[in-house]
């Protein structure tokens, strides 16, 4: 008896429903290990399923690397370390070639842990893609930054419940999404976002999530933060004006603003906005669907970036695809 | 409750009261409002809420204080307020526990309502009942923001039921919420009330859940009241701090 229970809980999972996920009977265990000197790429390590893309980039962009796991995505018992390096004076631009897909799990945790560390007057964009959560996934994230009290960061991390697009929705998940942001060896911002089969329920909540599906933080850093802040609200204000449009109704008559009687709908609109905590920026975003969230989250990054740099405003090329 | 009060040995009182009498007089003390912390001028942004017209009734106003107790900044203290009291005889293991405390904060106004009440009641608490281990603590923690509800915690861990004591803390900053809502959205007395009677089982529900959460698996999930808190900061009107 004990053994034939071994063997259910070493079963691959069963295929999702739409045959998509690759059954597996082996855990993946993968890991990338990028250290980027003044001059570029000083290391690297790399073990699959990640794999490390070094683009081309334009003369004065720093350099970029893009982060592909090759299996397509995580299950249950699934890990992946990230760990990235920005050396004193250097900088760099890590993103992710598609949005990770997080897949039903039997019960155990696809864990990856992101470690990112900035120099003196360093200067990291950390920009992966969306997850996306499938039905019945159990994902658990742990992203630590250390930052020399001089560096610069701008960091997102986005998740959204089950396949939008598709019309999935979520009614089983676990998700930790954790931050931790140390500056100057002390803890300044910590962080976390937790789901489980208890609290799923508030996906719908009116006050919690309000049936909003793609959520987003973005972290930024930098020694005059404080002073920034201005700025970060009218960029803000500009991304969201760009991407809301009124709402109609079929009789072309503008709707009554806002709705809050009816309590299980979605948001009308993307909502967001930036606070000051610990000498950070923290922007947050909840938005209905990946494609309500990306456009507008894409024109604050672009315009923070330059801001925060005087580079241009544009975003890692595989962010367009 | 009583049941757990009496079952409690408190030593080091030297009240000359029965041991659980002083301990239930100190719960009630530390937790009145009006114990100077300056609970009142704060709303956790419950007045962004209220000023966007989504929360707009008693139930309305039950239903946002519930979120936040159950997966927002009020589960965010029962966690850590357990934690804190756990750890309150090594001073490592608090002082870890104390700068996670001050660094899990949300938003800007969130950060300050929690350290203003937190330095308020232990310097009041430092005077009127003075203390060798809340004071040690306030020491090392070198001028570092102190949580709210970690300085509750050091004050009373071992020397009341810390069941007892989380369900004082949760009923207090419900209280104190419902309160600005009475004020703000406004409603009469009674439906204040009333929704502290609605609030009743989220408050048994948060204690009950954080007294077995693991801390370091803290996390929140509401993220439309977080930004009911950022909104606060920039609303035109506002009576409150946060």
């Amino acid at each position: 008896m004990p053994d034939s229970a071994r063997d259910l809980t070493d079963l691959p999972s069963a295929p999702a429903e739409s045959g998509r996920m690759p059954p597996r009977m082996q855990r993946n265990r993968g890991a990338a290990r990028v250290v980027i000197g003044p001059a570029g790429l000083a290391d690297l390590y790399q073990k699959p399923p990640c794999r490390v893309l070094f683009p081309r980039v334009e003369k004065g962009e720093p350099p970029a690397a893009v982060m592909v796991t090759t299996s397509g995505g995580m299950t249950g018992g699934d890990r992946i370390d990230y760990e990235v390096s920005v050396a004193p004076g250097a900088r760099a631009t890590l993103t992710t070639q598609a949005a990770e897909k997080i897949y039903r799990s039997l019960g155990d945790e696809a864990e990856m842990e992101v470690r990112l560390e900035v120099g003196a007057g360093g200067y990291l964009e950390w920009l992966p893609q969306e997850c996306i959560l499938f039905n019945r996934s159990n994902f658990v994230r742990h992203t630590h930054v250390t930052l020399d009290p001089t560096a610069t960061l701008l960091a997102v991390e986005a998740v959204v419940f089950g396949r939008t697009a598709h019309g999935e929705s979520v009614t089983e998940c676990a998700l930790h999404d954790a931050w931790r942001i140390r500056v100057g060896g002390r803890l300044r911002w910590a962080d976390g976002l937790s789901l489980d089969a208890e609290t799923i329920g508030r996906l719908h909540d009116p006050y919690a999530f309000g049936g909003a599906l793609a959520v987003a933080t973005v972290v930024v850093y930098t020694p005059d933060c404080a002073a920034r802040l201005e700025t970060a609200r009218a960029l803000l204000e500009k991304a969201l004006k760009k991407e809301t449009k009124p709402a109609f109704d079929a009789d072309g008559e503008l709707e009554p603003q806002p709705s809050p009687r009816d309590t299980s709908a979605a948001p009308e609109r993307l909502k967001a906005g930036v606070t000051l905590v610990s000498g950070l920026m923290v922007t947050r975003f909840v938005g209905r669907d990946t494609a309500e969230l990306r456009g507008c989250l894409m024109d604050y990054l672009m315009a923070l970036r330059a801001e925060l740099t005087g580079l241009p405003a544009r975003l890692p090329r595989v962010w367009r695809i | 409750m009583t049941k757990i009060m009496a079952n409690t040995t408190i030593t080091g009182m030297a009240t000359g009261m029965n041991t659980d009498a002083a301990a239930l007089y100190r719960l009630m003390a530390w937790l009145s409002p009006s114990y100077p912390v300056g609970a009142f001028s704060y709303s956790h942004g419950l007045e962004a809420a209220i000023d966007a017209g989504e929360v707009r009734s008693a139930g309305d106003v039950a239903r946002w204080i519930a979120t936040v107790l159950e997966v927002g900044g009020g589960w965010t203290d029962a966690v850590l307020f357990c934690a804190a009291w756990r750890a309150v005889e090594d001073p490592a293991g608090l002082e870890e526990v104390a700068e996670l405390a001050a660094a899990f904060r949300a938003t800007s106004e969130t950060a300050l309502e929690t350290s203003q009440q937190g330095a308020a009641f232990v310097k009041v608490t430092g005077d009127a009942w003075p203390d060798e281990r809340l004071a040690a603590f306030v020491a090392a923690r070198a001028g570092e923001p102190v949580a709210y509800p970690v300085a509750v915690a050091v004050a009373m861990a071992g020397r009341m039921p810390l069941e007892a004591a989380l369900h004082a803390y949760l009923h207090a900053f419900a209280a104190n919420l419902v309160s600005a809502a009475v004020r703000t959205v406004p409603l009469g007395q009674t439906d204040g009330q009333r929704a502290i009677a609605l609030l009743e089982p989220a408050v048994a529900r948060a204690a009950s859940r954080a007294l077995t959460a693991d801390p370091s698996r803290l996390g929140t999930a509401a993220p439309l009241a977080e930004l009911h808190s950022i909104h606060h900061e920039t609303q035109y009107t506002r009576l409150f701090r946060s």
